[in-house]
């Protein structure tokens, strides 16, 4: 009873195990070095900062906006967290990490605050804040890297826990986090309600500018925690930092079933949509298949994602239309 | 409604036409090298391959959507055409009608995805993307595959009496097709209403699956032959040749007045956003300041525009 209230309304996500599972089992047949502990935790590590910034684009697509200007708030916070942290000599970690998620929140929030105040379609604000500071970045920076990160900042991402990289676990408590605020606090169900129907939630009273600057400025905040633990992975840090991150956020935010159109949220779908497109890519890699099929092989999975929840939605729709008419 | 709307997007124009006006006289000032006979042809000839896209990227618009897929179906395109020209030694008369014939199909596939399945354009051409990405990559094996330089020269690199480069010809044959079918024919109109309300449209007995459909193979087209103009030019093909492309034609796009959300917007509208995009960035060019400048007066022109429009939007009073 309690196991299939668990897994009531979660088929989507059900599916997408399934196909987790059977990919994964085709590719340990094919090489198997694909299931061992340390390639699994490899694939976790290497999609950390990406599940970690897709739980923020999820919960920004879930007002019905999206952002494109990830990729260069990504940089940006990259480049300067960097900077910093090897200016203190990898010393003051917490202040780092602490700055990042400050910097990415402001970036989030202005953007946020456009959109809502000015009323304009999201994606032609943020596509105009991505050139801003793309362009502001490369002036800035002539294109110069940060290198050289030493220091408990350059083992911060590394150390590990049981095995776990501090990323993964990192990922892991954003997950717990995110769904705590999207179902119980009132912010995450203003969220929800202002995706859902905006008029509606007006109505009743939701500040529409505030959901729009919550959702905005988590994945601001959210983004700049990735960069900051990407420059500590990587202990590099270059201003072509999360080009086309947008598009792999995008694709792995609805691939896990969360709708575009808003209201509908699934932080479960979210995770399983990263880790499917990261064991793609890592077994066509262990699989030495050329990797330019990748973009091949994530273009149909979104297609078919798409494509099944196009029909599934169909499919809600006739029953509820069943229900009515008793 | 209707009569204000047309009258803000008709006032919209005019502020690009002087905005346009404006930066040419300020380059012309400023540079030596622009108001030269060579760098305003050059000028114009640099418009063509935006342009084209943005022919794309408008109707896709217009429609109500927004097709992500021509900076790499484009991309694509010039693959396949090196690759028959080239490889599989074709003439080039046929390797243009195939690949002109592949990328209609993949157009289609788009429109079906949108007008039969009813998906959120962005996320089919999202996927599209990636797909038509990793076709190119796969069937050029991910290396530049280059063209003889005898072949395709009259539509990227040939000039009318040596100064008079051919695609702009071609461009303006493109922009006058466009113009009489999206502005001055029923099909057109229809493509609009569906754009601004597909409820409505339903209602009033469109077809919404084929205009759709038509609306995202003319789209293809327009890749198409902005991919003629790429490969002629650089004389080969590569997988992402034109991808990056894409953000430029939603700039140019909205710029001249086309709305992503919709039915509002003309052709002629988002031809003046090339306009002005080219100017920018070939002024910039002249005065030998940073690429990157570039990019920001792009972005940052894109909001001060629409906060503008959003102003005048509201002392007008249509939402």
């Amino acid at each position: 009873m309690k196991v299939r209230q668990l897994f009531k309304g979660k088929t989507r996500e059900m599916i997408l195990a399934a196909v987790i599972i059977l990919m994964g089992a085709v590719v340990s047949v094919i090489t198997p070095s694909f299931f061992t502990t340390l390639n699994i935790t490899n694939i976790l590590n290497g999609n950390a900062v990406i599940g970690i910034m897709s739980v923020g684009m999820m919960m920004v697509i879930v007002t019905g906006n999206i952002d494109v200007s990830v990729g260069p708030q990504f940089a940006i916070i990259t480049m300067l967290t960097a900077s910093y942290a090897k200016a203190e000599h990898g010393e003051n970690v917490f202040v780092t990490v602490l700055l990042g998620i400050l910097i990415g929140a402001c970036l989030g929030l202005f953007n946020g605050l456009v959109v809502a105040k000015l009323n304009i379609p999201a994606i032609v604000v943020t596509l105009g804040t991505m050139n801003i500071m793309r362009g502001t970045l490369y002036l800035v920076t002539k294109g110069h890297w940060v290198e050289g990160l030493t220091g408990p900042f350059a083992k911060f991402a590394n150390a590990r826990y049981m095995g776990l990289p501090r990323s993964v676990i990192i990922w892991f408590l954003v997950l717990l986090f995110t769904y705590f605020i999207l179902y119980h606090t009132r912010i995450g169900r203003d969220i929800l309600a202002v995706g859902g129907n905006k008029i509606a939630a007006g109505r009743i009273g939701i500040s529409r500018t505030r959901a729009y600057l919550c959702a905005f400025g988590y994945l601001g905040a959210l983004t700049g925690l990735a960069a900051v633990l990407s420059a500590s992975r990587l202990k590099i840090a270059q201003p072509s930092n999360g080009i086309g991150y947008e598009m792999q956020l995008i694709a792995a935010t609805v691939i896990g079933g969360t709708v575009f159109a808003g209201g509908v949220a699934s932080i479960l779908g979210t995770f399983l949509g990263v880790l499917l497109l990261g064991i793609i890519n890592n077994g066509l890699v262990l699989s030495k298949i050329p990797i330019y099929w990748q973009d091949l092989a994530t273009g149909l999975i979104l297609i078919i994602a798409v494509a099944s929840s196009a029909f599934q939605s169909k499919k809600s729709i006739k029953i509820r239309k069943g229900g009515d008419a008793k | 409604m209707r009569a204000n709307s047309k009258a803000v997007f008709a006032k919209s124009s005019t502020i690009m036409i002087l905005l346009f006006i404006a930066l040419f006289i300020f380059f012309s000032v400023a540079s030596r090298h622009f108001f030269a006979v060579g760098n305003i042809m050059n000028l114009f000839a640099q418009m063509v391959e935006l342009g084209l896209l943005t022919l794309a990227m408008a109707v896709s618009m217009i429609s109500g959507g927004m097709d992500l897929s021509i900076g790499t179906l484009c991309s694509f395109c010039t693959v396949l055409l090196a690759i028959f020209i080239s490889q599989l030694a074709l003439p080039a008369g046929i390797a243009i009608v195939l690949v002109l014939l592949i990328a209609l199909l993949c157009g289609a596939l788009n429109g079906f995805f949108v007008g039969y399945l009813h998906i959120t354009p962005m996320l089919v051409t999202l996927g599209t993307q990636s797909l038509f990405l990793g076709l190119g990559l796969v069937v050029s094996k991910g290396v530049t595959v280059s063209i003889p330089i005898d072949q395709l020269a009259i539509f990227g690199r040939y000039k009318i009496g040596g100064v008079f480069p051919f695609q702009i010809l071609l461009f303006i044959a493109a922009i006058i097709f466009s113009v009489i079918l999206f502005n001055h024919s029923r099909t057109g109109r229809r493509i609009y209403l569906i754009g601004s309300d597909a409820e409505v449209a339903r209602f009033a007995g469109i077809d919404i699956r084929n205009n759709l459909l038509f609306t995202y193979v003319f789209s293809s087209f327009m890749a198409f032959a902005a991919a003629l103009v790429i490969a002629s030019r650089i004389s080969s093909g590569r997988a992402d040749v034109a991808s990056a492309r894409i953000l430029q034609t939603v700039c140019a796009a909205v710029f001249g007045g086309v709305s992503t959300l919709g039915g509002i917007g003309t052709i002629g509208g988002a031809m003046l956003g090339v306009a002005v995009i080219t100017i920018v960035s070939n002024g910039i060019d002249m005065l030998q300041v940073s690429q990157f400048l570039q990019q920001i007066i792009t972005g940052g022109m894109l909001l001060i525009v629409l906060a503008f429009r959003h102003a005048r939007k509201n002392n007008l009073g249509i939402a």
